[in-house]
């Protein structure tokens, strides 16, 4: 009888983990095992085809003295993150504050302008790719309406990178869903009180919405902050990091280490350089916090 | 009872051996359109030829340096595949040498070929493909532009500043008729032709070297003339992301002077332009030099089936399947000069491609370095800069020679 208890007992400790099992062999097998092993990878001269050979830290001195490719790429993807984040912020929140209003037929609107976020990638490029066409795209003939003759986007090393960002800007969904939730967890009487008390929308948002928001926008800012860095997609189908590699971004530069040149181990060890600063970034920001980020505690 | 089991091992025996007899050879193209049909019919008269062999025609396209090597990483490579990357790849192809050198009739229909189509699937005196079609480069012309300008037709032997000249006086800007088309980020394969024209080449004889070598003057007044045309608006650009690519600008009527291989002709056949071909031009008193394009087919050292993936490999470039095929030329002379009813080799189009293949002496870069498919985009971006006004040939190549020259060690 005792026994039986035990063994249902020890039944009941068990389950839980039989249910999260899948995940955990999911998480050992296709995050931590490939991780531990991009490591090990990156101590190795490791071509697809062909033998190993163990070269200790190469990869990385090679990256840092004699690719001037690492210094360009690191550079393209600063500057499309120095663009692409405070604009990606902005954007994203405006339109959780349109859609944050009480108006009929919300559900409509927010459903319309959640839906770019679930185009898939590639196709979301070379539709993007057509708009931007210098002779045919959507983007200059809209502007050639109101007497602006576009620049060649994809052509023009110069204006390449915007055309980026601004692709880039089109997937809100995920971040405008945050402040959205964010907007909706501010106190109502605080607005109701400034109100009483005068002040007026622009110093309710000033005042109110946005140190109330702080906690959300550290959250999106580091998300955004690594998604520019592992933006591979668009450069990828749209510019293939031209023109003049003024869209060569980090990702695609490890891309291209790995599947063009086949040169895996050195591939890893770009990964890595990029898996630290995005490290960096992100304690940075975190520590940063304590002086902008109101916890209400 | 004894009987019915021996009727049926008989039957499996039987099915067995049917099923086992049926070889299926994997095939891979970098092809599409086209050019993957006339692959598609060759195998089917193959299987056709040959009963107990399947060809699976696997069309890689773009991705196919992508799934060559997965493939050969898994260990599970295709048995056939277009190639022309021996560098990289010849370690895992098989060598060709003594299979060929065995098998009379295959040696009897390459004693036919130019030596040089042979020598480009040679890697370090090692034969590693079979070559089953390829392209010289030359200049088409529109002879309605010229016509209609009074200006004489360009004539063989001629040099860059005559092309320069020629093309300046059919550029109509205000019709946006231009003179020549270049391209915006050519492969630099094509354009070795033009660097050798000059005395230059893209890496030192023995395969070492680029420092010197790849940014040398000759080289840099190759790019700083051809880009000079391009800022002068004698020539304009094609080619790039969502452009139209310069045999898609030859074949609107509005460019005079066009390089190119003889894959868009068809093209230009179709859309009516009346047209002519002629050599590639020299530079002042220097020779003309040429660069062949040449695709082989070859087979994978870890093919299971290598006996019948050499038959294939025959029967690629026999006269038959050459014959089938029409989107390059044909490797052996005798197919050439009877062509479905053509003679290539007399034609006035065609003839330019034949012509000029003994100008090819020298070794394409890709020979000479394993590094090549790497250090090749770094050359392209140079090209790229100058041609897009962003940089002098000098300055492009030497940053080429920067980014490049970790992959010559």
């Amino acid at each position: 009888m005792t026994s039986a208890v035990k063994r249902l007992r020890l039944w009941g400790r068990v389950t839980p983990y039989l249910f999260i099992l899948p995940w955990m062999i999911g998480f050992l097998v296709f995050t931590l095992g490939p991780l531990i092993f991009s490591l090990v990878m990156s101590f190795f001269d490791w071509p697809i085809v062909g033998s190993r050979e163990f070269i200790a830290f190469d990869n990385y001195l090679t990256m840092f003295r004699d690719d001037p490719l690492f210094w360009k790429a690191l550079r393209v993807t600063l500057r499309f993150m120095v663009l692409f984040v405070p604009l990606n912020l902005m954007v994203a929140l405006g339109l959780a504050m349109l859609l944050a209003q009480d108006v009929k037929g919300m559900a409509i609107y927010r459903t319309c302008f959640f839906l770019p976020s679930v185009i898939s990638g590639v196709a979301l490029a070379i539709i993007w790719g057509w708009t931007f066409d210098g002779q045919f795209g959507l983007l200059n003939y809209g502007l050639s309406k109101i007497g602006i003759k576009g620049p060649n986007w994809l052509n023009d090393p110069a204006w390449a990178i915007v055309a980026m960002v601004i692709a880039s800007l089109w997937g809100q969904g995920a971040t405008m869903l945050v402040f959205l939730a964010g907007l909706k967890g501010i106190p109502k009487e605080l607005y109701e009180a400034a109100a009483i008390d005068g002040a007026r929308p622009a110093q309710r948002f000033w005042k109110i919405t946005l140190p109330m928001l702080t906690p959300t926008i550290l959250f999106n800012l580091i998300t955004a902050v690594i998604a520019s860095f592992q933006q591979l997609t668009l450069a990828l189908v749209m510019t293939g990091g031209g023109p003049l590699r003024s869209t060569y971004f980090y990702a695609l530069y490890v891309y291209e280490n790995a599947f063009k040149n086949f040169d895996m181990g050195y591939a890893a060890a770009n990964a890595w350089i990029m898996f630290v600063v995005i490290a960096l970034m992100t304690i940075i920001l975190f520590r940063s916090s304590r002086l902008w980020v109101f916890y209400e505690s | 009872m004894r009987f019915r089991v021996l009727w049926v091992s008989l039957v499996l025996l039987v099915l067995s051996a049917a099923l086992a007899q049926d070889v299926t050879l994997r095939f891979a193209s970098w092809d599409s359109g086209e050019a993957l049909e006339f692959q598609k019919q060759i195998a089917a008269a193959f299987e056709a030829a040959n009963p107990g062999i399947k060809v699976q025609v696997e069309a890689y396209s773009d991705g196919f340096d992508e799934k060559m090597a997965a493939g050969f990483g898994a260990g599970d490579p295709p048995d056939l595949a277009y190639m022309w990357n021996y560098p990289d790849y010849s370690p895992n192809l098989l060598p060709l040498d003594d299979l060929l050198n065995n098998d009379a009739e295959a040696t009897a229909q390459f004693e036919t070929y130019y030596q040089n189509l042979i020598d480009y699937n040679r890697y370090q005196g090692t034969l590693y493909g079979l070559p089953i079609g390829f392209s010289t480069h030359a200049i088409y012309y529109n002879k309605d532009l010229f016509d209609a300008a009074g200006v004489a037709y360009p004539q063989e032997g001629w040099t860059w500043e005559e092309f320069r000249a020629t093309a300046e006086q059919l550029t109509d800007a205000a019709n946006n008729q231009f003179g020549c088309v270049l391209e915006a980020a050519p492969d630099p394969y094509d354009w070795q032709a033009y660097f050798w024209s000059n005395g230059g080449t893209l890496v030192s004889s023995d395969g070492k070297a680029i420092e010197g070598v790849l940014n040398s003057p000759e080289n840099a007044e190759v790019l700083d003339f051809l880009g000079g045309m391009v800022k002068d608006s004698i020539c304009t650009l094609g080619g790039g992301n969502n452009q139209m690519s310069t045999s898609d600008l030859f074949a609107s009527g509005k460019i005079a002077l066009e390089q190119d291989g003889v894959w868009p002709m068809s093209q230009y056949k179709e859309a009516g332009i009346n047209f002519g071909t002629v050599s590639l031009p020299g530079f002042a008193d220097k020779p003309a030099k040429n660069v062949i394009n040449v695709a082989g087919i070859s087979i994978a050292k870890d093919s299971k089936h290598p006996e019948e993936a050499w038959k294939f490999a025959k029967f690629f470039i026999s006269s038959e399947a050459q014959r089938m095929r029409a989107a390059d030329l044909p490797v052996s002379p005798d197919v050439a000069a009877d062509f479905n009813g053509v003679n290539m080799l007399e034609d006035p189009h065609m003839s330019t491609f034949y012509n000029v293949i003994e100008q090819a002496t020298e070794m394409p870069a890709f020979l000479l370095t394993p590094a090549w498919s790497q250090i090749s985009s770094n050359i392209q971006n140079a090209i790229s800069a100058v041609m897009l006004g962003q940089a002098t040939g000098q300055q492009a190549l030497d940053e080429a020679v920067a980014t490049s020259k970790r992959f010559m060690e």
